[in-house]
């Protein structure tokens, strides 16, 4: 029977070895005990003796040549005259892995955490991290899911709400001007508000009335048509301040910029001469160039400049608000929504439409008085919106 | 001074024996020394993980020893403790699968080569002389209850006798009078170190007996009747008079300390000469003198032994893996508060 | 059921008759435990009570006679051995280590351990840096070691029978600057079980944990923070090693505040594994970091001053508690 020398693992550490010397060679007979080889390590140079008697047919590993531990290096037979037959163990070395025990058992892992303490009911469940960040961000606890382990918020559900970054933009030139002009002419105008509320069942009915007719306009459309009016009666409101110069402008025409919000921000296109304009035809400019302004198509003269500015925020139906005035003009007018309202009538309480109109000034140009004035003009030019027909030129 | 060895008739104790008896004894010697053989050779092949400290060489004494004395003590010794697992009665299967780390090995593969038990063998110890305490403790065990007849047998290297843990045994032993058998198999190397280096006086026993108050002799550890013979005469002694032994058994180590021990220290030629008082040769001889045994027989009975082992390190290479899932059980042992 | 008005000592003098009258395999070892009466008094007249042979004077010869109780455990003896304190036990320190607690686990469950290592442990009064080592953690950190440490005669006596009839090995470690302490037990037999912690103190504020001597500075910072309206409930861990975290945890779901003291260092001690579990089980319900007051990183000093600052003081552990109040 043949059987096979392996290279010996000398050492725990060991993994693989150099032949330093054959002390038998092919065709010796070996007994069991005699010095077989040396072997070189990473340690040291170690003699190794035969296992079993037997006859050395075959050195597979050369002196010099290095084998791993287990690899065959000589091929025996217990007789002399037996031919070598290399066994299956030559192709497949046992490597002595250890088998799958034959006992069901659970893959090693990692004692896996003891569960937390049941929280019961009372107790919000959130990390110290979360519970920072939701503080630092103004986020109401109680209305986040969260995913950490037993329904714990954890500091990634804060940022699923999409405001989980403080981020620091930097401004598109539209709000860079914006910001600019606003922040100039809110803090070195001295801004003065006046209020109007006025009754506006007849401006609804006349628009109703109109679109029978088949001529759409809107809301704004009126106030501009309105306002224009009352500032030629009133051309102390139609004016502005030179602040480089310290001067009083006095406009020679009506122009009245209406303010657009856009995605980015807002600009003011420009209804020139707007007291000489038919209703309808302020309604179709003001449109045009709303749908304009919207695809970034103004030109610079169509928005630079102007006399008088209108803001609306009716169509949220807000109830009334203040504007910033549009420098160098003098005065802008906010319009907010029609409202239904119990009013005074004949003395009686009865339902009504109001819509309230703030008027802010520059005091240094307009006193509270003309800015009264104006609006009073303008409140009756809207309580008998007949006005608005009439052509001016 | 030289020592003396201790007198023992040996043609009486052969015939004391009796073949049987005596072949018997060979039996055993050949099974540790084969059974070491190819455990070994599976640790050169990487099939046994840790260290491994093999008796070959030094089979007489414990074996005289049990055969002597009868299982029915309590026996403690080293690392070096497959043989008196063997022959306390551990299957070579059982131990075998031990140094494969398999559920079905002597300790459910915890404890590995170093750490061997039966029911009457207190292990297998790692530390060098921590068992000596333990064997005293035995010892102490067998006086409180009032058992006579049995005695502790503790077996140690020389390298351990400088330890404090052999020296406040013994101390304890003499002073209270503990039915403590104390065996230094002094193979003259302690690892790497020649015992003349370690310990400061040259007779183990003699000299360091009587500093204790106790009795001490050396013994041929090479020579088994020799050491059938005095392990006798101690066991009886102890059993009338319950005195602590402190006993030097000479004896070589033909292999290194463990298996990865290139053991340098010591020249070729002197491990040969050693090989040439093998205790089983020695045996063999002395059988083959009064005619109950040939070259026949012995090859026989040698042949059985590798088989044997063989057939072991087939059991062990066949046997599962301890589960997984029973790491952490059986820490501490079971309660009955 | 009646009281006795007796001290630590003679508490734990009782378990230890008590459990030598009830097993005939129990016996007593240590350095003068017998003629001298106990170091600390212990022992005292056991020795005239039992005789030689079941109460031991051993030389002084740790190593031998800690293996030797050992030995005797494993071959059916139930050792109680004293070590005239834990400090001397680091001479015997591989024998509890390497045989004690590892040999039921190593031998394949086939030798057990009964056996029960005893003695004072931690500062006493000035004895410098070579006698006064608190050990639970040293110890604590090997599985197949049970660690306990009463801190008043009640538990002394309860849980020391427990350690004599456990079936593994035990470090019992007690308390010389306790051993006066007088408390009212009952006189019938009762066992306290190893492994479970007891709320000495209700409270509602924070849970201020600890055990052995420490106990006695917590109670007394505890009525000091009442004072300030913080109640602090109380935890006497009793048992080191297997660790009763459950009563810990169902304290801090009601307080969510923990202060952790023992007399240990602050590396690696006890109170480093007791927080350690707390944030793990109990993360949801801490609305403050655990803190923790343990001896200060230096050898024990000699002097009065030196040896009063680095141990764990009432002071500390206040300023502790309010720090996260």
């Amino acid at each position: 029977m043949t059987f096979i020398v392996t290279m010996p693992k000398l050492s725990p550490t060991m993994e693989t070895g150099t032949i330093a010397k054959w002390h038998k060679k092919e065709g010796d007979q070996v007994a069991a005990g005699d010095l077989l080889l040396e072997v070189s390590t990473d340690k040291a140079t170690v003699e190794h003796n035969a296992l079993d008697p037997g006859y050395l047919r075959k050195i597979l590993v050369q002196e010099g040549q290095e084998a791993a531990v287990n690899q065959p290096i000589a091929l025996f037979t217990e007789k002399v005259d037996e031919p070598v037959s290399v066994p299956e163990e030559t192709a497949h070395p046992q490597t002595g892995a250890p088998k799958p025990s034959q006992e069901a058992s659970a893959p090693a892992a990692a004692t896996p955490p003891p569960p937390p303490v049941e929280v019961k009911g009372e107790r919000l469940l959130i990390s110290p991290l979360a519970r920072k960040l939701a503080k630092e961000q103004g986020i109401n606890t109680t209305q986040i899911k969260g995913t950490g382990p037993g329904g714990r918020i954890v500091s990634r559900d804060l940022a699923q709400k999409g405001e989980m970054k403080t981020q620091e933009i930097a401004l598109t030139p539209m709000r860079k001007v914006i910001s600019q002009r606003l922040q100039q002419a809110k803090s070195t105008i001295p801004h003065f508000y006046v209020e109007q509320t006025i009754q506006a069942d007849a401006l609804v009915d006349f628009r109703e009335q109109l679109s029978h007719l088949g001529t759409k306009v809107s809301y704004n459309d009126c106030v501009v048509k309105a306002s224009a009016l009352a500032l030629r009666e009133h051309p102390q409101v139609n004016s502005g301040f030179n602040a480089s110069n310290q001067t009083l402008i006095q406009f020679g025409s009506i122009d009245i910029s209406v303010a657009v919000s856009l995605p980015e921000g807002l600009i003011t296109p420009i209804v020139f001469q707007a007291d000489k304009k038919e209703l309808q035809q302020i309604s179709t400019e003001v449109r045009t160039l709303a749908v304009k302004a919207k695809e970034n198509k103004l030109e610079p003269r169509e928005f630079q400049g102007g006399s008088f500015t209108i803001s609306n925020l009716g169509m949220f139906g807000i109830t009334r608000f203040s504007a910033i005035i549009n420098a160098p003009q003098a005065c802008i007018l906010a319009v907010g929504g029609i409202i239904d309202t119990p009013i005074i009538k004949n003395g009686a309480i009865v339902p009504g439409k109001v819509m309230t109109l703030t008027l802010s000034c520059d005091h240094r140009v307009v006193d509270g008085v003309a800015g009264a004035k104006f609006l009073k003009t303008l409140q009756n030019l809207l309580e008998n919106p007949a006005h608005l027909l009439v052509t001016h030129v | 001074m030289a020592r003396s060895i201790f007198p023992v008739d040996r043609a009486h104790i052969l015939q004391q024996l009796g073949k049987t008896d005596v072949l018997e004894a060979l039996k055993k010697m050949l099974l540790i020394r084969n059974f070491e053989i190819r455990a070994e050779a599976a640790y050169l092949q990487g099939k046994i993980g840790g260290f491994f400290h093999s008796y070959i060489g030094q089979e007489a004494i414990q074996t005289a020893a049990v055969m002597a004395m009868g299982m029915n003590n309590w026996w403690i010794t080293s690392y070096r403790c497959h043989a008196l697992a063997l022959l306390l009665g551990a299957t070579p299967d059982s131990i075998m699968a031990e140094f494969f780390g398999r559920v079905t090995g002597n300790a459910k593969g915890r404890g590995g080569s170093m750490h061997l038990y039966t029911e009457r063998l207190l292990g297998g110890f790692g530390i060098v002389g921590g068992q000596v305490p333990i064997a005293i403790g035995a010892a102490f065990s067998l006086k409180y209850q009032g058992i006579r007849d049995q005695a502790a047998i503790c077996f140690l290297g020389d390298g351990a006798v400088p330890q404090g843990a052999f020296h406040e045994s013994m101390n304890l032993a003499a002073l209270w009078s503990l039915p403590c058998l104390t065996v230094i198999e002094n193979n003259e190397w302690g690892m790497g170190t020649a015992v003349a280096k370690a310990v400061s006086v040259p007779r183990l026993a003699e000299d360091k007996a009587p500093g204790y108050g106790m009795e001490g002799f050396t013994l041929d550890g090479m020579d088994f009747l020799h050491c059938y013979g005095a392990f006798l005469t101690f066991s009886k002694n102890m059993q009338a008079n319950s005195r602590p032994i402190l006993v030097e058994a000479l004896t070589q180590r033909f292999k290194g300390h463990s298996v990865s021990d290139p053991g340098l220290y010591r020249t070729k030629e002197s491990v040969k000469e050693h090989m040439g008082r093998d205790p089983i040769l020695l045996l063999k001889q002395e059988l083959e003198q009064v005619g109950w045994l040939d070259e026949e027989t012995f090859t026989a009975l040698d042949t059985q032994a590798r088989e044997t082992a063989l057939a072991a390190l087939k059991f062990a290479e066949e046997s599962p893996w301890p589960d997984l899932a029973t790491l952490e059980r059986d820490v501490f042992a079971p309660e009955n508060l | 059921m009646t009281t006795q008005l007796i001290d630590m000592r003679e508490a734990l003098r009782q378990a230890l008759n008590e459990e030598m009258e009830r097993d005939a395999n129990v016996f007593i070892m240590g350095e003068e435990v017998g003629e001298y009466n106990g170091a600390y008094k212990v022992t005292k007249g056991m020795l005239e009570k039992w005789g030689p042979k079941r109460v031991l004077d051993t030389p002084i010869s740790e190593l031998g006679f800690a293996g030797l109780g050992i030995g005797a455990a494993m071959t059916g003896l139930r050792p109680v051995v004293e070590f005239m304190s834990f400090n001397f036990s680091f001479v015997a320190a591989d024998q509890i280590i390497s045989n004690a607690a590892k040999m039921y686990y190593m031998s394949g469950n086939r030798f057990s351990v009964p056996i029960v290592f005893r003695g004072p442990n931690g500062a006493a009064a000035q004895v410098s840096s070579q006698h006064s080592h608190c050990v639970e953690s040293m110890y604590g950190v090997l599985p197949g070691l049970i660690i306990v440490t009463p801190s008043n005669a009640y538990s002394a006596k309860g849980l020391l029978k427990s350690a004599i009839r456990s079936n593994n090995p035990v470090l019992f470690l007690e308390s010389e600057l306790s051993y006066g302490d007088k408390m009212e037990i009952p006189t019938e037999e009762y066992l306290v079980p190893i492994g479970q912690a007891r709320v000495v103190r209700p409270g509602k504020n924070l849970t201020l944990v600890s055990h052995s001597h420490m106990i006695n500075k917590c109670l007394k910072a505890a009525e000091e923070l009442a004072k300030g309206g913080i109640e602090a409930e109380v935890i006497d861990l009793q048992t080191i090693r297997p660790l009763d975290i459950e009563t810990v945890l169902t304290s801090i779901k009601k307080t969510n505040r923990a202060v952790l003291v023992e007399e240990g260092h602050y590396f690696s001690g006890i109170a480093a594994e007791v927080a350690f579990e707390i944030q793990e089980k109990a993360f949801d319900y801490l609305d403050a970091p655990v803190l923790r007051v343990c001896q200060r990183e230096t050898p024990m000093p000699y002097s009065k001053v030196l040896e009063a600052e680095t141990l764990p003081n009432v002071p500390r552990i206040v300023a502790a508690c309010r720090s996260i109040a």
